[in-house]
């Protein structure tokens, strides 16, 4: 799981502000799930695709490795659409399961390759912020925008500790591999049940230890922290109001095309 | 002259009804370097954390250049500045997002202006030689990167006194290396400089003074050459004796060297065996 939270460290884009990224993915997921048309959806996947990696600089294979994190629940979802349960058959396939019918009709299926379209079009206008901006970044951002500090100190500490668990969990189970713990699936389970309550008092434990090493340096119940984020030059700002003009110039001529 | 850190007759009880502490007593000088040494479990970092006030003793007293630490939260203000304490596995130590962030946390606790915290980050991974790794987040450091940064970390804080749990253990020997002529360093720079170790060698050659632990207590604090000559001492606290010590009291029987001053490391006995 490193591996992605080292893309966006090695992002080109990782110099460029936050805030552009965020508006530019932000905008670009926005008007496509506001606008609902397919060959708008096709676009943005084009644009993510290539933002990715011509822009961020993300080798194909880990963009291709990324997507398909969420593609089967994706998939599954359209796949969810595109099949209706009705009393009657109905469009040009229906199998009839106790006395219902799961039919597929023409529309359904359209409806459902434009729902998935768009999910893997928004999909990648995030993975675009997020292989182009590390977490300190991401934090810095936050601050900006006025979220409480708690719930972003919240939030370091979580980030921080994802990976000493990880961690933790990845040595525990290498070591019970070592000694035949997942042998049958008996065994298996009975391992997975003591990784899983051992990383847990682990970290509580590891928690208790981290305040300690906080208070010997001060801490105090805030911490005080800067997120070093330079302005962004008004040239690159111009580009992404540029960009966002050009999008919704587009949609509207889709949209007239359309209607 | 006035010790700059005194513990008298410490006594900690964790919640579980571990004696941690039972009235641990030492001195310190100013300046001095000081070699802790005990089994595992014979209290040495819950020591550290009672001397730095993140535990509060249930008995006894520490005392910063003669006044008692008060646990109020000035007072701990003041001896996390004056004290500084480098935790044995740098992970729980470091949780920043950044190295720098991490190494500007202890400054900016302290109330230090935006200037003066960028200053001292810059010259602390100066000091540790990491300044190349300032942007880079915790967990994409080597563990001989972590530990650097975290006592970079502490050093940030400019305390007078360093605790070091262990600060050799696990690394390897260039590291090790590395982590010694930074602790020459900071001596140089006058930082009194207080240690654990099980490393009876480099205790013995590096320290002023030895400290030896066993069950919560100090049972003995002296010069190496008195600890390590009392075979009692050593047997009694499962310590073992430096080898450099044994192979110069060997020689001495033989009659080959003749009992002068000590050689407290390889390269003095080995000077000692040229001039003979």
């Amino acid at each position: 799981m490193i591996w992605m939270d080292r893309l966006a460290d090695d992002s080109r884009l990782k110099g460029l502000s936050p805030a552009i990224k965020g508006v530019l993915s932000m905008f670009t997921l926005l008007l496509c799930l506001g606008v609902d048309s397919t060959p708008f959806s096709l676009l943005v996947l084009l644009i993510g695709t290539i933002s990715c990696t011509a822009g961020a600089g993300l080798s194909v294979k880990y963009y291709v490795k990324l997507l398909c994190i969420p593609f089967w629940f994706i998939l599954i979802g359209a796949l969810a659409v595109a099949v209706n349960i009705t009393p009657q058959p109905a469009g040009f396939f229906s199998l009839p399961v106790l006395g219902y019918y799961l039919c597929i009709s023409k529309a359904a299926i359209w409806q459902a390759a434009g729902l998935f379209l768009k999910s893997l079009a928004c999909v990648s206008c995030v993975y675009f912020f997020y292989v182009s901006t590390p977490m300190p970044q991401v934090f810095g951002l936050l601050q900006r925008m006025h979220l409480p500090a708690i719930l972003i100190e919240m939030m370091m500490m979580i980030y921080r500790f994802i990976f000493i668990l990880l961690r933790i969990a990845e040595d525990m189970s290498i070591s019970q591999k070592s000694r035949l713990g997942n042998q049958t699936f008996g065994s298996s389970f009975r391992s997975l049940s003591i990784l899983a309550s051992s990383v847990f008092v682990k970290a509580l434990q590891k928690s208790t230890d981290v305040l300690n090493a906080m208070e010997s340096r001060g801490y105090d119940g805030a911490i005080r922290y800067n997120t070093g984020l330079q302005k962004s030059l008004p040239q690159y700002w111009a580009v992404t109001a540029g960009y966002c003009m050009f999008l919704v110039l587009l949609v509207l001529l889709i949209k007239g095309l359309g209607g | 002259m006035q010790p700059i850190l005194e513990v008298q007759g410490l006594n900690y009880v964790y919640p579980d009804g571990t004696k941690a502490l039972n009235g641990a007593s030492l001195k310190v000088e100013r300046g001095q370097k000081i070699a802790i040494l005990g089994a595992n479990g014979s209290g040495k970092s819950t020591l550290f954390l009672c001397i730095n006030g993140v535990l509060k003793p249930s008995g006894g007293r520490v005392l910063l250049e003669g006044d008692p630490v008060k646990y109020d939260k000035k007072g701990l203000l003041a001896v996390r500045k004056e004290v500084g304490v480098v935790f044995q596995d740098p992970e729980t130590q470091l949780f920043c997002m950044s190295v720098a962030e991490e190494v500007a946390f202890g400054p900016r606790n302290l109330g230090c202006s935006h200037q003066e915290t960028e200053q001292r980050v810059q010259d602390s991974l100066n000091m540790v030689d990491a300044q190349a790794l300032s942007q880079k987040p915790p967990h994409f450091l080597s563990y001989g990167q972590k530990k650097r940064v975290s006592v970079a970390a502490v050093l940030s804080m400019k305390p007078q006194v360093l605790l070091l749990d262990e600060p050799t253990s696990a690394l390897d020997p260039a590291h090790t290396e590395q982590m010694n002529r930074l602790l020459d360093e900071l001596c140089s720079q006058g930082i009194t400089l207080i240690l654990s170790t099980h490393d009876v060698d480099f205790a013995y050659g590096w320290a002023d003074q030895i400290v030896v632990m066993k069950e919560g207590k100090v049972l003995r604090q002296g010069s190496p050459d008195n600890i390590f000559t009392d075979d009692r001492l050593l047997l009694q606290s499962h310590l073992s004796k430096p080898a450099v010590l044994r192979v110069y009291q060997k020689l001495c029987k033989k009659g080959i060297l003749s009992k002068k001053e000590w050689p407290h490391t390889i390269a003095e006995l080995e000077e000692r065996l040229e001039s003979c």
